[in-house]
Parts: structure tokens; sequence; C-alpha cells
């Protein structure tokens, strides 16, 4: 028999470990409450976290059909969450990118796992298509998910930035390409580290050939002092170099020449050196050097003609000034027979139209000689008076006036010599081309016109016909009338010491009206 | 009037037309005709020999510039480096035809060159000489 005491223990020990069960049965229901509410908690968490993310996340089942977009669907594509569940993926996809995007999703159904990028254009919900980046991940055989999760990002902005810097960077180099200069980047230390293709045409260098080498290698060595004063230079100071001429060795070992300029970059971390604008002027330099040959050849040839003429003008003036002293020394009133006297004036006449002609031509060798003649301000008033005065017996001998009128422009900064040449050519010209059924009147007067000083000489001679004369008039033994004096001089030479100083002379005439000379002086 | 006058030039015409108005303008005693350069300092030469009491220095000398062989600027070079003792008698006249600025200007600037007349040379030339206040008072007259 149990004792009580037994009994009483058993049953203690039963309630016991009733108590135990219970206690056990609540700790584990109160774990699985915890456990539920912390799951409750945890799948919040990862929607909010997958909510607000910048990538769209869709889940796509194996059929292609979506079964779930995150809300950042609405931000990117316009549509809420729930809008496309149902919809094959397929159906919003661009019709152009339809065929590649499905044998994608094919290809990607047997493969577990993460899959390549893939880019496609994806209809929006305002119907415009934007362009997308989406990343697939399989997990077809995972029973939490049983779909493809795709993570997509709309790359559209991205994408048209990309693609103009690539359109420009692609314009730049063909700009390069095709540039006929040569652009050549060169370090601190004068190592090439760019050049430009047209380097191969220009030089026959592939491009890059240079690269790593120092530039001095190819500067011819005469010239290579002054192209390194020109790079320490541009190192030192910056800024832009001076356009410098210089000589490169090309592929065929010549050396060419080039006009190189260039600008100092070191401080800019794109190119980190010297900017070289080189151009092939070889050309250019061939031709200078031909002008320049050209103009020493001239010059000397002048320069013996000018030698020439001296010398005869030299030659020729020495007897004559002996023959014009000769017949000034000569006494008439000894000789007796009326033919040696007449031959005796003729010789004498002769020699003076001679001389007066030589005088003239070495006037106009002087006249286009001379570089710097000297000009003053000078008085018409004088100029004139005083060649007036010198052939005074000449107007009264042939009835001729003169009438002026200087009060305009009283003064002219000119050669003096100069001034009374032209006045005395016009009026000795205006006297022996006269009209022998008038008086002969010469006007002659200045007017102030804009920054030229220009003075009209009017005569009533015979004149010429314009037609045959034009431009000729002006011109070296231009004789227009058969006059016995005329040496076809005197024009050519007031042209030009009219032109040498910068001025004009122009002129008009009627037959038997008069003549009309316009001479403009630079004021 | 001057005691002496030489002239060098080899154009004989030359020679008589200014011997024919240096005659006429009364202006020296006597002529010494030269026909080039050489012949003047083979001239100058033989004087310097002589005591001075017996030399015949001209007071003045026409020189041509251009003449063959030794021309004038030759015989200048010449004269100015051999015959410095005879630079204060004498005084030097270039008589040249030639025309051009650069030997009128050369002329300008030596200093040996007293004056510079282009040919012909005109009785006016002698008239002016006459009135030089140089040529006063070495004249004896």
């Amino acid at each position: 028999m149990k004792s009580v005491n037994t009994i009483f223990t058993d049953t203690l020990l039963k309630i016991k470990s009733r108590f135990q069960l219970v206690k056990e049965i609540q700790e584990e229901y109160s774990d699985n409450v915890a456990e539920i509410r912390e799951k409750k908690y945890s799948d919040e968490r990862t929607k909010q976290i997958i909510d607000n993310i910048s990538d769209i996340v869709t889940l796509v089942n194996k059929q292609g059909i979506i079964i779930y977009n995150n809300k950042t669907i609405k931000q990117i594509l316009g549509y809420e969450a729930e809008e496309l569940n149902g919809r094959h993926i397929l159906e919003l996809i661009h019709p152009d990118d339809k065929v590649i995007i499905s044998e994608k999703f094919n290809n990607i159904l047997t493969k577990e796992g993460i899959d390549k990028l893939a880019e496609f254009r994806f209809c929006s919900k305002s119907g415009k298509y934007l362009l997308i980046e989406s990343i697939g991940n399989v997990q077809l055989n995972n029973p939490a998910f049983n779909a493809i999760i795709l993570i997509s990002r709309d790359i559209t902005e991205k994408r048209k930035i990309e693609d103009s810097i690539k359109a420009s960077e692609e314009k730049l180099r063909s700009l390069i390409h095709n540039i006929t200069d040569i652009i050549t980047i060169i370090s601190v230390s004068g190592e090439i580290i760019y050049q430009s293709a047209s380097a191969r045409q220009l030089m026959g260098y592939e491009e890059n050939e240079l690269q790593k080498r120092n530039f001095s290698e190819i500067v011819h060595p005469d010239d290579f002092p002054l192209v390194m004063q020109s790079f320490k230079k541009l190192i030192e100071n910056g800024g832009i170099s001076e356009l410098t001429e210089f000589r490169l060795l090309d592929k065929n070992g010549n050396y060419f020449y080039i006009e190189a300029q260039a600008t100092n970059q070191i401080n800019n971390p794109n190119i980190q050196g010297l900017v070289v604008n080189s151009r092939d002027i070889s050309i250019r330099k061939k031709a200078d050097q031909e002008k320049k040959i050209l103009i020493k050849e001239l010059t000397k040839n002048n320069y013996d003609l000018k030698q020439f003429s001296y010398i005869v003008s030299h030659n020729l003036r020495a007897p004559l000034t002996n023959l014009t002293s000769m017949i000034k020394l000569l006494d008439f009133n000894t000789i007796s027979t009326e033919r040696s006297l007449k031959l005796l004036e003729g010789f004498r006449s002769t020699t003076f139209h001679l001389n007066e002609t030589l005088n003239d031509l070495i006037d106009i060798l002087v006249v286009k000689d001379n570089i710097s003649i000297q000009t003053e301000m000078i008085s018409f008033e004088k100029s004139l008076n005083k060649i007036t005065k010198s052939i005074h017996s000449l107007f009264t001998e042939t009835n001729t006036s003169i009438s002026s009128d200087f009060s305009s422009a009283e003064y002219v900064k000119f050669n003096e010599p100069y001034l009374e040449s032209i006045f005395q050519n016009l009026i000795t010209n205006s006297i022996r081309y006269r009209s022998i059924d008038r008086e002969t009147v010469i006007s002659i007067h200045t007017l102030v016109k804009g920054d030229e000083i220009i003075l009209t000489y009017t005569d009533n001679g015979i004149g010429f016909d314009m037609k045959q004369v034009k431009d000729k008039i002006f011109g070296l033994h231009q004789k227009f009338h058969h006059h016995p004096e005329s040496r076809g001089i005197g024009l050519y030479l007031i042209h030009a010491q009219i032109t040498s100083l910068g001025g004009n002379i122009s002129v008009d005439s009627k037959i038997n009206i008069g003549t009309t000379f316009t001479i403009s002086f630079k004021k | 009037m001057l005691d002496m006058v030489m002239n060098v030039d080899d154009d004989s015409m030359v020679q008589m037309i200014s011997e024919i108005i240096m005659s006429d303008e009364s202006f020296c005693e006597s002529i010494v005709k030269l026909e080039d350069g050489k012949k003047a300092l083979e001239y100058f030469e033989q004087q310097s020999k002589l005591p001075i009491e017996e030399q015949k220095i001209p007071e003045l000398v026409f020189l041509d510039i251009n003449m063959p062989i030794f021309n004038g600027w030759d015989f200048l070079t010449q004269y100015d480096k051999d015959y410095k003792k005879f630079h204060d008698r004498t005084k030097i006249i270039v008589l040249t035809s030639a025309l051009d600025p650069e030997t009128e200007m050369k002329a300008g600037e030596h200093p040996l060159i007293f004056k510079y007349i282009t040919k012909p040379l005109e009785p006016k030339h002698i008239a002016q000489l006459k009135e030089d206040p140089l040529f006063k008072t070495v004249s004896p007259s």
C-alpha cells in the first residue's frame, strides 16, 4: 500500500510537472508571439526599403506576366505600383526592342541567378518611351519568389549626355584628323605626348609614331637654339608664344619649313604640356626665297641701269658743256662771211637745244632717284613770281598775261624747285602752244578740297584732241605738236615731280579753246 | 690776281676753255695743266723736293673727278696722306660734269674740297672766286 506520503509526493510531482509543462507551453507560446511580431516588423521594413529605393523592382513570372512592382515605378514611369500587375512585360516594350528582349527573356529562364544588363525602351504612363536599363535575377526555383526579379532604372538622360559627349569627342577627333595644321603636345621636358594625324600627311610619320621622343630630334640643328629659346620663354611666361619659323625633319630625312605657335597648357590637368600648332610653309618659304632672289636681281639691274644712265649722261654732258662754253666764248662779231655766221648761229641754237634736253633728262633721273626729297611750306605766289620774272621778256614778246588767285590756299607743303619747275613747264608750254588768233591768257587758282589742295591751271591756247592723247600726255617723249622746241619731256618731268611727293596731275583740253591742268597736292 | 692755278682734267677742251675764261677774267698769272690725278701728284712730289723758296705751289686746284687711271678721289686720298704741308697753301675746287647727287654729297663732306662746281666753268664762277675773301688775301694784286 502506497503511503499517503507517497501519494502526496507523486501528486505533488505530477502537479509540478504539469506546471512545468504549462510553463514550458507558456514560454513556448510567448516566444512564438515575439517571433511572429518580429517577422511582421521585418516584412514591413523590407517593404519600406524596397518602396523607397530609386530603382524599380519588378517581379515577373515565368510566362512574363508582371506580378509585382515597387512604388518607385510611379516616380519613373508614372504607373501605380499595382497598375501593371497581370500585364505581359513585352506589351509595354518598344516594338523595335521586343524581339531582342523576348529572346533574352527566354534565354534567362533556363539559368538561375543574376543575368547581364539589358537595355530597352519602355512605354511610360504618358505614352512616352523611356530608355530603361534592367538587370534580371532568376529566382524561379526559389519558393519564396517563384519569379524573375528585375531591377530597372531610367537611363534616358544619362544616355543623352553620353551620346552628346561622344558626338563632341568624335567631332573634335575628326577635326584634329582633318585639319592640315599639325597639333603636337609637348611635355615640359620636351617629350612629344601627342601628335595629330595631320603629321602623317605632312611629315610621313604614323599617328603617335613620335610619341615619347624628344622634339629636339626633329628640329633642324641650326634652328634648334631659336626654338629652345622660345620653348623656355613659353614655359616661364605662360600664355601664347610668338609665331616661329623653323625646319622639321620628315620621315624621309628631309627638312621642311613650318611656322609654329604654342600655348602653355601645363596647368591644364587634361593636357599638362605645351600645345604646338604648326603649319607647313615650305611653299611660301620657297616663294619668299624666289622673291628675294628676284628682288636682289632687280635691285642690281636697277642699280646698274641707274649707273648706266649716269655714265651716259656724264659722257654726253662733258663734251656738250664744252660745246656750250665754246659757243658762248665765241665772238660772233669777228665772223665776216654771211654763210659762216649762219652756220655758227645754227650750231649755237642746236647746241643749246641739245643741252636743255640733256638737262631735262638728268632732272628726271634725279627726281626718279630721290626717294626722300625735302618738302617745306611754299608760297604759290612767290614761286610763280620767280618764274614770271625769269621769263618776263617772253611774256611781253608774245603778249601773254597771267591772272592768279591763291587766296583759298596760299601755301603748300612741297619742294620749291619742283613747284618752280611745274610753273615753268606749264607756262612755257602755254606760250609755245598759244593761239595766234587771240591774246594768250593764263589763269591759275587754288582751292582746298578735303585733305587736298587743288591747283587749276588754264590757258586759251590751241589745245589738243583728248581722244588722241589721253594718259599718254605725261609719258616720256610724247609729243603732240610739230613744234621745233617741243622735247616731250616737260610734262613727264612735272608728272614725276608731283607724283613722287604723293600728288596727282590730270589734264583736259579742247582743240582751239584751251587746256586745263588740275594738280592735287597732299595737304 | 693769283700766282698759279692748277687744272687737273683729262679733257683738253675743258683745259682750253678754262684757260680762256681765266685769262679773260685776269684770274691768274700762270696755269699748270695736268691730265690726271697721277700727274698732279707727281707735280707735288717734284715741288716738295725743291727748297721752299723755289717751290711753285698752286693757290687753287680745279680737280675733275672722272678721269682715267687715277681719278679725282684717288688724288685726294693720296694728297691728303702725303702732302699735308701744302694743305694750307692750296684750295681744291672740284669741277665735274657728273650730276649724280652721290658725288655732290661726297664732295660736300670732304674736308679738303673747298667748293663743288658743275661744268661748264663760266665767267661768273671766276668772278665769284675773285670776290671770295680767301683769294683776296692770297692774291698779291
